[in-house]
């Protein structure tokens, strides 16, 4: 009993934090319509920058105004972020923002590093709040009893900001119709502006509070981003109240999970988030969105399968891929292989995204589950490679014919939310599934046939199969059914009246896509000879996802282009520097604004450009 | 003659407002329908109904004596209703040719294919068109129709008027003079959209409108 409360007690406490942080993701996404996955780095920032604060001023009033002062300069460093970068790249498609914020995480957690060190820091006790309070016998730590107190009184003073002011009230107005606002003349770029800072300001806020409580380390961002993901998704885009409730729930839940249920309890808060968007799809105080303007032909050029030149650049292309062997060693041959194999895996998110206009956070799973796949058909079944090849695609298919069942019910980001819902179910799975995964030890020894054992023969194998695959999945999106699918993401409206049902054909999409990224995973196992449960961690979706938005979303060869270029950027990177991650997050916020249409698509429409230019010069 | 489409009294309801109330017609085949009625009169709401994009809260929609009210909007296009839409929705990564070509693969069946290229062969084209004229189709267009269309329309049709009276583009006089037959949308007394935007026009005290 007394544990239970101990346990509750320290729940609420953590929730507090996690409500500041998703509060501010929440008003940021409300209102710019921008996911901001560098939301986890301004909470690292704001620890950071406390705990440096707390340590240079001293006392009560140093403490408070350290934690004060760390939050104001992340809602001014955010300010910045949304004036610098953002503000270009507005007009740029859907989720190309992702993109840049992404990349200004990595910066993030490389400058952290260089300029804090690797030490976990923890930053001193609060004065005046270092002791316990005794609570039915048992001592709980008074400062957690004042973050208990916290989280309402700055969700009342939210609410205040949001009904009572009129800059509140835009914000409001803002979330519901965006275009409406802009319409009544209000400067929405001040608008935007503020709710950035505000939202980093409490992203910042919610780290330095949690400074003093757990040390701050350099992989916090990306522990804090899937949680508050899971946290605005269950109480709501866009809503304060939602996310506190659901703050609430999700630290409950995680509070007595490791007591009640240890053996799951990683999977239970994405159950959780799954089961709300299946039942209440727009989160327990979300609203339908309203539906969204017609944008002007978010796509404007027509999309051509290759012409002969097209064909014969292929071709080439190929050609000289095939005769790699020639010129590179073992270690080159792995990274041609593990490039091939992303080329794949960015192709068969290429048919969602931007095909299906399918958002996926969470493609990593099919890549997982073919890994595993093609290791437990080796491992547990004895059998050998060419089995294992089939089996992983399979097991991916059929994960994806469950989770697109219930994506396709869904639209934008929150399809994209229960993607990672699902993958993050399945990295549960691995992580905790010992007697069968491995766990975090993973599955090793899962090693190609004799035939296929040596790099080269490896590495064709892998062409081979990548090059069929790819050029397979191309020829699926200029099939019937690739036009539908494409019928579905350039109007819902219209293919639903000349009648294409859109769930079934972007469900069969999902099934698709996952085979083909299961594909790449059951080469992966080979290609690494062991499988672990990161493979489908987040980190592995958002590659995807950076790769295809790279390439460019309107191209049907961006995925390819994308593919390589970060591929071979990063791996490159990593052995070159020892802070690739601050240059591969610079080399990517260089491309988002050199390319806003990704590579692939700027090219092309730079020799679009060419073109009219050439025929306005010719004479009449 | 029966009524190829046979409408009655229809409603829908946003919360209190109500967009339409008690509309009834009937159309019969080969015959020009056009719905005139002031802005917020819920012309486009009737539309909306009438292919199953809005459930209709009360009434029936009866196409061929089939009752199709709250049926989804394929279902209905494949009783053969066709549509355009006020704000223009196409495929934009298409060329006009494909636009035209995709309604013909739907009707063949052919969309879920994976093979193959998602053309049609001028003889299965001819056929479909064929086909097309024998079915007793309603085409509804919501939207001010230029004069020429409607002349140049032959299946039956639903033409939406703009603004009434003094419309520019589509009156009670070309609907007639093209043969056509025009159905007054009367505004829904007291509830209609028409009704608050002339309250808050006139200055409502407060943001709240009677619902």
């Amino acid at each position: 009993m007394q544990l239970l409360v101990v346990q509750f007690l320290s729940g609420l406490a953590s929730a507090a934090s996690l409500f500041l942080v998703a509060s501010g993701l929440s008003l940021i996404f409300g209102v710019t319509r921008i996911v901001n996955f560098a939301h986890g780095a301004f909470f690292m920032i704001g620890a950071y920058l406390a705990f440096t604060l707390t340590d240079e001023f001293s006392g009560p009033l140093g403490f408070w105004g350290g934690m004060a002062l760390a939050a104001i300069l992340v809602g001014l460093l955010g300010g910045l972020f949304e004036i610098l970068l953002l503000r270009r790249i507005y007009r740029a498609p859907e989720l190309f923002q992702l993109l840049a914020t992404f990349g200004a995480t990595l910066v993030v957690q490389d400058l952290v590093l260089l300029i804090w060190g690797p030490e976990d820091l923890l930053a001193p006790r609060a004065p005046g709040l270092a002791g316990a309070v005794e609570v039915l016998g048992k001592r709980v730590p008074s400062y957690d009893l004042f973050l208990i107190v916290l989280g309402p009184v700055v969700l009342a003073l939210l609410w205040l900001l949001l009904h009572r002011t009129r800059w509140g009230v835009l914000v409001r107005a803002a979330t519901q119709d965006r275009d409406m606002v802009a319409a009544l003349g209000v400067n929405q770029k001040w608008l935007f502006t503020g709710v950035f800072a505000l939202g980093t300001f409490l992203a910042g806020l919610g780290g330095a509070l949690e400074a003093p409580r757990e040390a701050a380390d350099h992989t916090m961002d990306l522990r804090i981003i899937v949680e508050i993901f899971v946290v605005v998704v269950i109480g709501g885009l866009g809503s304060i109240e939602g996310a506190f409730v659901a703050a609430i729930l999700v630290s409950l839940l995680n509070a007595f999970g490791i007591l009640i249920l240890p053996k799951i309890s990683l999977v239970l808060v994405f159950l959780l988030m799954a089961v709300v968007l299946v039942i209440r799809p727009w989160g327990l105080f979300g609203k339908k969105e309203g539906a969204a303007r017609i944008s002007g032909g978010a796509t404007a050029s027509v999309w051509k399968p290759l012409d002969r030149d097209g064909r014969l650049v292929a071709l080439i292309f190929v050609a000289a891929a095939a005769l790699a062997p020639l010129a590179l060693g073992p270690y080159g041959l792995a990274v041609a292989t593990e490039i091939a194999i992303f080329v794949l895996f960015a192709a068969s998110l290429h048919l969602l995204v931007s095909v299906g206009g399918l958002a996926s956070f969470g493609h990593a799973a099919f890549l997982g589950l073919g890994c595993y796949g093609a290791a437990l058909t080796v491992k547990a079944l004895g059998l050998p490679m060419l089995p294992a090849l089939v089996a992983g695609p399979v097991l991916a298919a059929l994960g994806a014919a469950v989770i697109g069942w219930f994506a396709v019910s869904l639209s934008g980001v929150y399809a994209a939310m229960l993607t990672l819902a699902f993958a993050q179910i399945l990295w549960s799975i691995a992580f905790q599934w010992v007697p069968v995964t491995g766990g975090d030890n993973g599955l090793l020894g899962v090693w190609p046939s004799p035939w296929a054992a040596t790099a080269s023969h490896l590495y064709w194998l892998t062409l081979t199969l990548v090059v069929v695959a790819v050029t397979g999945l191309r020829a699926i999106i200029f099939s019937p059914f690739g036009y539908a699918l494409r019928a579905t993401r350039d109007s819902d409206l219209r293919s639903e009246a000349i009648g294409i049902d859109r769930r079934r054909v972007q469900w069969r999409a999902f099934v698709i896509a996952g085979a083909g990224a299961g594909l790449a995973g059951a080469l992966f196992a080979f290609l690494k000879g062991s499988v672990f449960p990161d493979t489908m961690g987040v980190s592995t979706s958002i590659d995807g996802l950076v790769m295809v938005l790279l390439g460019g979303v309107e191209t049907v060869s961006g995925p390819i282009v994308g593919a390589i270029v970060y591929k071979l950027l990063s791996i490159w990177l990593v052995s070159h520097t020892d802070y690739s991650k601050l240059v591969l997050g610079l080399v990517i916020i260089g491309l988002v604004l050199i390319f806003p249409k990704g590579i692939a698509g700027s090219l092309r429409l730079r020799r679009l450009r060419r073109g009219v230019a050439a025929r306005e010069k010719a004479p009449a | 003659m029966t009524a190829l489409l046979e409408v009655h009294e229809l409603a829908k309801a946003y919360g209190g407002v109500h967009a339409v109330r008690g509309v009834s017609l009937s159309v019969a085949s080969g015959e020009i329908v056009a719905f005139i009625g002031p802005n917020g009169a819920g012309k486009s709401t009737c539309f909306n109904m009438l292919n199953g994009q809005i459930r209709p809260d009360a009434g029936t929609i009866r196409l061929d004596g089939r009752d199709i009210a709250g049926w989804p909007p394929r279902e209905v296009w494949r009783l053969g209703v066709g549509r355009t839409f006020q704000i223009t929705a196409t495929f934009a990564s298409m060329s006009v040719i494909e636009n035209v070509q995709m309604v013909f693969l739907s009707h063949a069946g052919r969309l879920g294919r994976l093979w193959g290229l998602a053309t049609l062969a001028e003889r299965e084209r001819a056929e479909i068109l064929a086909a097309l004229e024998s079915v007793d189709a309603v085409v509804i267009f919501d939207a001010p129709t230029p004069r020429e269309l409607i002349a140049a329309l032959l299946p039956d049709v639903l033409v939406k008027g703009g603004d009434w009276p003094g419309d520019q583009i589509v009156g009670r006089e070309e609907v007639e003079a093209a043969g056509g037959r025009v159905v007054s949308i009367p505004v829904v007394p007291g509830y209609s959209t028409t009704a608050i935007l002339r309250k808050i026009r006139e200055g409502a005290p407060s943001s709240r409108v009677e619902a």
